[in-house]
Formats: structure tokens, C-alpha cells, sequence
């Protein structure tokens, strides 16, 4: 069991109508993350996760100190 | 990197200050511009009016950081500006705007492409297209 903040922007924060929040995952992994948004919010595998600062596009062992963030897709320009 | 993110639209006249700036820069001989602008896109039966933009700032600028020095690197530029717009930009207003300059022409048509698409591809910026319905769509870039 791992408590991690998570940041959420984008279309995610909107869906999980949160910017932020404090959750309990059994693996310390960003794939436990995953499952957890398309369960509580129904979010499917279109999101993308940072891990401090950086994309992660595989499953990504994190610590209770990581910066995570889950982001809609980008828009810019 | 300075006025990164500005708040709404990108002003023509913040872009002809930018240009007048360089007057002063005696190695550049060309410069090149790509500007954004917010575009009415149909769509179904709705109209977009504005696109609110948003980012997750702090990864934004270190993606911006490191864009910046790749792109100087690459182009052999002699200066580089972007700035994107944050919060609402209305159809037919600026919501990007890069400069880049360097002794010759040929570097600044590419160097501007790049960073367009690195911009688009790579900076967390999140844009809710705003119709005239009161809906609303998440904007996805193609």
C-alpha cells in the first residue's frame, strides 16, 4: 500500500471534478494509478502520466515523494 | 524564460514591440513568425467562439526550457522567443506567437516549424474549446 498525491488537469480534472487528491494504491506503480482513475472516474488509457516532470509511457514504479501528475491530451499552439 | 505564458490573447501590439526590439541585434539578417490564431471550427451543430487554455505550468517550462536550448543548438539561432496565451482567447485572437531570428533565412523556416510541432506535441497545455451553445469541448491537436 502506497499514499500518493495525484494532480489532475486538463479534461481529467474536469472529469474527476478535483485538481487534486490523495489516494491509497496497493502497488506502487503507475499502472495502479491507471486503474484507479477508470474506476473512480471511468477515464480511459487516453490520459498521460508525469512522473516528476517527465511522461511515462510505460508502468513506472513511484514513491510516496513523486510529483505525479495526470494529464488530458495536449492543445497547444 | 520571460512573459512565457500570457495571460489571453497575444496583442499585435506586444508582437510589434517584440519585432522592435531586435532593431538593435546587428548579426541577424532574418527573422521568422509563426502566430496561432483561434479559428471558428464547426462543430456538429456548435461554433467555437474562444478556447480557454490552461497548463500545468511547472512541467510546461521545463519543456519549454529545453526546447529552447535544443532548438538553438540545432537552427544556430541567433535569438528565440515563444509565448502562448493562458485563460480565454476568442475566435480570431493570437494564442501563440514565436520569433526566431538568425543570420540567414533558411534556418528560421525550419527552426519555426520545429518548435511549432514540439510546442504542440510535447508542453502540457490543455485548451477547452468555448461554443456559443455555453457547451463545451476538450481540444485535441491533430
Amino acid at each position: 500500500m502506497i499514499r500518493i498525491t495525484v494532480k489532475y488537469y486538463g479534461e481529467v480534472a474536469e472529469k474527476a471534478q478535483k485538481e487534486e487528491e490523495i489516494i491509497n494504491i496497493e502497488e506502487s506503480n503507475t499502472q495502479a494509478i491507471l486503474d484507479y482513475l477508470k474506476q473512480t472516474y471511468g477515464l480511459a488509457q487516453e490520459v498521460k502520466v508525469a512522473v516528476n516532470l517527465e511522461l511515462v509511457t510505460s508502468a513506472t514504479t513511484i514513491e510516496s515523494t513523486d510529483e505525479i501528475a495526470i494529464l488530458s491530451q495536449f492543445a497547444g499552439g | 524564460m520571460k512573459n512565457l505564458f500570457i495571460k489571453g490573447a497575444i496583442s499585435p501590439e506586444f508582437i510589434a514591440i517584440s519585432i522592435a526590439k531586435h532593431q538593435s541585434k546587428k548579426t541577424i539578417g532574418a527573422h521568422n513568425i509563426f502566430l496561432g490564431q483561434v479559428r471558428a471550427d464547426m462543430v456538429g451543430e456548435n461554433t467555437v467562439k474562444a478556447i480557454e487554455f490552461s497548463c500545468y505550468q511547472e512541467m510546461a517550462e521545463k519543456e519549454m526550457v529545453a526546447l529552447r536550448e535544443t532548438a538553438f543548438k540545432k537552427f544556430n539561432l541567433t535569438c528565440m522567443h515563444i509565448h502562448h496565451s493562458i485563460g480565454e482567447v476568442k475566435v480570431g485572437e493570437i494564442c501563440i506567437f514565436v520569433f526566431v531570428s538568425a543570420p540567414h533565412r533558411k534556418n528560421v523556416y525550419k527552426a519555426t516549424e520545429y518548435i511549432v510541432e514540439q510546442v504542440k506535441t510535447n508542453v502540457p497545455l490543455f485548451g477547452k474549446e468555448l461554443f456559443y451553445s455555453n457547451t463545451h469541448q476538450w481540444k485535441q491537436n491533430k
